[in-house]
């Protein structure tokens, strides 16, 4: 059901709608938490036929397939898969370089974050919203009605501070147990990289999906000239000369960059996606997520 | 060498400086933020290996763009190529070599004094665009050189001249050339000798513009060293060399007159032109060492020959006293053979008009040129600015009776009369007219003090040398007929020849009308005779090329600047 209160800022109930009829793909054996829509491979009392097992003293006798006994003169119950919730972890990437470009980096992640939450708050699942650097936190969510209030949070959420993004997700792998199905929503622009959070939040048992978000002037910039460059996050400055010849070797550099980070994560089977920030949310649900992350 | 229509625009130029100085500002870095700097930083060393190319194409770029704005402006100069628009400047060197040049009163004496002279004179008037000749004068009086353009064949001449330093009587030499040069328009003739020997009166030189060039140690300590007229005055400058003040008697004709002249001063005199005399011999009463100088014949404008065919003894006296020479006749006795610079008609036409200026009072009624059947009544005249009323002033005049004239093409209308116009001015068959439409006896004008001067004001027109009359009419490759009215009969060999505008450009051609066309001379450019130029044409070729070179460049020049910035 769509939410009848005010939605996120640049949802429509149409998109509402279309989101609510989304289910998350987890990998199989995620751990899951308390009854919800999720279906696990463990038995369980959902109305899902999973398989059949030989009768074992105090089993419930409803459970046995008679027509069974009946050819084979034995006893088999029947086995039902299982319902349960899971814990979405939003890693939402709220430094000072996500407030930039045009479109705004920051306002991008925020929608796509709000509309990943919403998938999951409709289904009866955990949402848990860490913003990175780590002043703002929202405890485990679950069920529809938190759907407001988890919309407020992040429409509140403010942009700044600097980030080292590696031992922030070192960090959040440390202090978070409870494993869930992760997704990072961030522009990973940190001389320091990603991999070794990554790393420790696999260890941790988590699903990790990685939104690489980006502005189109960082994956293409078209100011060539002489440019004092001054970085909005740690206000490192850098002169260049940027002519035709400059901005290809940097676009270069930047795809092998970009490259190494997609490589790192398929060999550690994170889902990757490169999002520039001039999509729209329903273009990157339905046509990059859907299949991979939803379905 | 090219020459500009509009050197003015040149200054455009100045562009170039404002170039320079932006190039050579150090600009700030233009700051902006980004997201990040450790991608760029990864790349730095790659763009650093590039520094030096981006640099030489940053050069192309600066002298790319200084390459534009100088074919700019160039050709919004309007370069002109292709002929050498003279300033009908032509000049002979007459170098003395008699044997006084060899005196060493200077050094190393009079006669290379005299060679460097001619060299330095020879290079500025050839810098000026005019031609030049050297003659040798001594014993056998030689062209050394023809008029040239050139600098380096002047110098030639000049290192090979072996004078042969001969005694001999220049003077008489020098008549006897200068008076085969009187005819000639335009020619300046400078004598570059010791003067050591008297210019005789009997050489006209006020029509020949001689300029003597002394060398050796000055001699004189007076010398009249200018003379002209304006209208009927005519005035004289006399220099005093000497560093004491000296009080000059001048004989002008049978007069004489005094000045007062200070230290090293040039002093000028004017006087009332004598109204007979067409040459005036004038002399410093006090004769010093260098005779040459103390002497000048003027030779006075001679007063027009005006035929007037009237009988109104206004016209006559009117003529009289603005001091031109008339003869009145009858139209009985009108005959085309008559010489005369001008002719006025007044009551009468002959049956085809004579090939002089000529003033038509009242043509009569039946004529063959100006016919006329009609007569407007009370017509108040309505004036125009034109030369023709210089002083004229006909707010009070009133006509009883004017005809009403059709006169042909050619001629304008100067002073409009409502129904009917009153004068008119201009050409036929390739003759000045001017066309005075009333009778006389129609009006109280005659009577009116500016009747004589409006008749000075069409004789002066009448005798000008308009050579340029028919420009108005030029089109571009339209050769007009040789044409010189003024100098009909007077036997000068110059003439304006005709216009040709067929490449764009206005050349005025001079010839002699007895030589063939391959001898013509292109002596003066349009400028110098007050013709307005042609307008600008943009699409001239060598204009058009600049202009697509600097569009070339420009677009090389943005090329460049999207790819290196």
């Amino acid at each position: 059901m769509p939410l009848s209160t005010e939605p996120f800022p640049g949802f429509s109930e149409a998109l509402l709608r279309h989101l609510a009829r989304f289910r998350f793909r987890l990998r199989p054996g995620l751990p899951g938490r308390g009854v919800g829509e999720h279906l696990v491979r463990k038995g369980g009392a959902s109305v899902e036929f999973s398989d059949f097992r030989t009768y074992s003293y105090g089993d419930d006798f409803r459970l046995v397939d008679w027509n069974s006994f009946a050819r084979l003169d034995r006893l088999f119950v029947k086995v039902f898969r299982d319902e349960e919730g899971f814990v979405l972890h939003l890693l939402l990437d709220r430094s000072r370089s996500m407030d930039w470009g045009k479109p705004n980096k920051w306002q991008f992640a925020k929608r796509l974050a709000a509309a990943l939450g919403y998938v999951a708050l409709s289904a009866f699942n955990w949402v848990t919203v860490q913003a990175l650097p780590d002043s703002f936190f929202l405890k485990e969510r679950r069920g529809r009605g938190m759907i407001p209030m988890f919309f407020q949070f992040l429409d509140r959420m403010p942009v700044g501070g600097s980030l080292d993004l590696s031992a922030a997700l070192e960090e959040y792998a440390r202090t978070h147990v409870q494993p869930g199905l992760l997704v990072m929503l961030t522009d990973a622009l940190t001389p320091r990289g990603v991999e070794t959070g990554i790393k420790r939040l696999l260890a941790r048992g988590h699903q990790v999906v990685f939104l690489h978000i980006l502005a189109p002037e960082e994956i293409n910039p078209s100011t060539l000239g002489d440019l004092e460059l001054e970085e909005v996050e740690w206000r490192d400055r850098l002169e260049v000369s940027l002519d035709s010849f400059a901005s290809r070797t940097y676009r270069y550099t930047f795809q092998n960059w970009r490259r190494e980070l997609e490589g790192f994560c398929l060999s550690h089977q994170v889902p990757y996606f490169l999002l520039p920030s001039d999509q729209t949310v329903e273009d990157v649900l339905l046509k990059r997520l859907v299949g991979v992350l939803l379905g | 060498m090219i020459l500009f229509e509009q050197p003015w625009f040149l200054l455009s130029l100045l562009a170039l400086g404002f170039l320079f100085w932006l190039y050579l500002r150090q600009p700030r870095r233009q700051k902006q933020i980004v997201s990040q700097v450790f991608l760029y930083l990864r790349a730095r060393k790659e763009i650093l290996t590039r520094f030096h190319r981006l640099r030489f194409f940053r050069n192309m770029i600066f002298f790319l763009q200084c390459l534009a704005v100088l074919l700019l402006g160039t050709a919004s100069a309007l370069p002109l190529t292709g002929f050498y628009p003279l300033l009908g400047y032509r000049a002979v060197l007459v170098l003395d070599s008699s044997l006084s040049m060899m005196t060493q009163d200077v050094e190393p004496n009079r006669w290379e004094q005299a060679r460097e002279r001619a060299r330095q004179l020879g290079r500025n008037l050839l810098a000026d665009g005019g031609e030049v000749a050297l003659w040798e004068l001594n014993q056998d009086p030689h062209l050394v050189l023809d008029f040239t353009l050139e600098a380096n064949d002047l110098d030639r001449a000049l290192n090979e001249l072996a004078p042969s330093f001969s005694a001999c009587t220049p003077a008489e030499l020098l008549l006897e050339r200068l008076d085969r040069w009187a005819g000639e328009r335009m020619l300046t003739v400078y004598l570059i000798s010791d003067m050591a020997f008297e210019i005789p009166p009997a050489i006209r030189i006020s029509h020949l513009a001689l300029r003597p060039q002394p060398i050796g140690t000055p001699c004189g300590n007076l010398a009249i060293v200018d003379a002209g007229w304006q209208l009927d005055r005519l005035w004289l400058k006399v220099a005093n060399f000497t560093n004491q003040p000296r009080t000059v008697q001048l004989q002008v004709g049978g007069n004489i007159l005094i000045l007062n002249l200070e230290a090293e001063e040039i002093g000028s005199l004017e006087f009332q032109q004598p109204r007979t005399a067409s040459l005036l011999p004038i002399s410093l009463m006090e004769e010093d060492a260098l005779p040459w100088d103390n002497r000048l014949d003027l030779t006075l404008p001679l007063p027009p020959r005006v035929l007037l065919i009237s009988s109104s003894p206004f016209l006559e006296s009117a003529l009289e006293a603005a001091g031109n020479n008339v003869v009145t006749i009858g139209p009985e006795d009108y005959r085309s053979e008559i010489s005369a610079d001008l002719i006025i008609f007044e009551d009468f036409l002959p049956s085809s008009l004579p090939a002089r200026p000529m003033l038509v009072i009242h043509p009569p009624m039946n004529n063959s040129f100006f016919a006329w059947t009609e007569t407007a009544t009370l017509v108040i005249p309505q004036a125009r600015t034109d030369p023709l009323l210089r002083f004229v002033d006909l707010s009070q005049i009133r006509f009883l009776r004017v005809p009403s004239l059709d006169p042909p093409a050619g001629l304008v209308p100067v002073v409009l009369g409502g129904e009917t116009d009153i004068l008119w001015k201009g050409f036929l068959n390739n003759q000045k007219i001017a066309l005075l439409a009333p009778n006389l006896s129609s009006s109280s004008w005659p009577l009116e003090p500016t009747f004589p001067v409006f008749l000075a004001n069409v004789v002066r027109w009448l005798m000008e040398d308009d050579l340029l009359h028919s420009t108005n009419d030029a089109q571009s490759g339209i050769l007009i007929e040789p044409f010189n009215p003024s100098y009909q009969g007077r036997g000068t060999p110059w003439g304006l020849y005709g216009i040709d505008r067929a490449d764009g450009l206005s050349l005025y051609t001079v010839a002699q009308p007895n030589e063939q066309e391959s001898n013509l001379q292109i002596l003066a450019d349009v400028k110098q005779f007050g013709i307005r130029s042609a307008p600008p044409d943009l699409l001239r070729p060598i204009t058009a090329a600049f202009l697509i070179t600097a569009l070339i460049v420009f677009a090389l020049e943005e090329v460049l600047r999207k790819r290196y910035g």
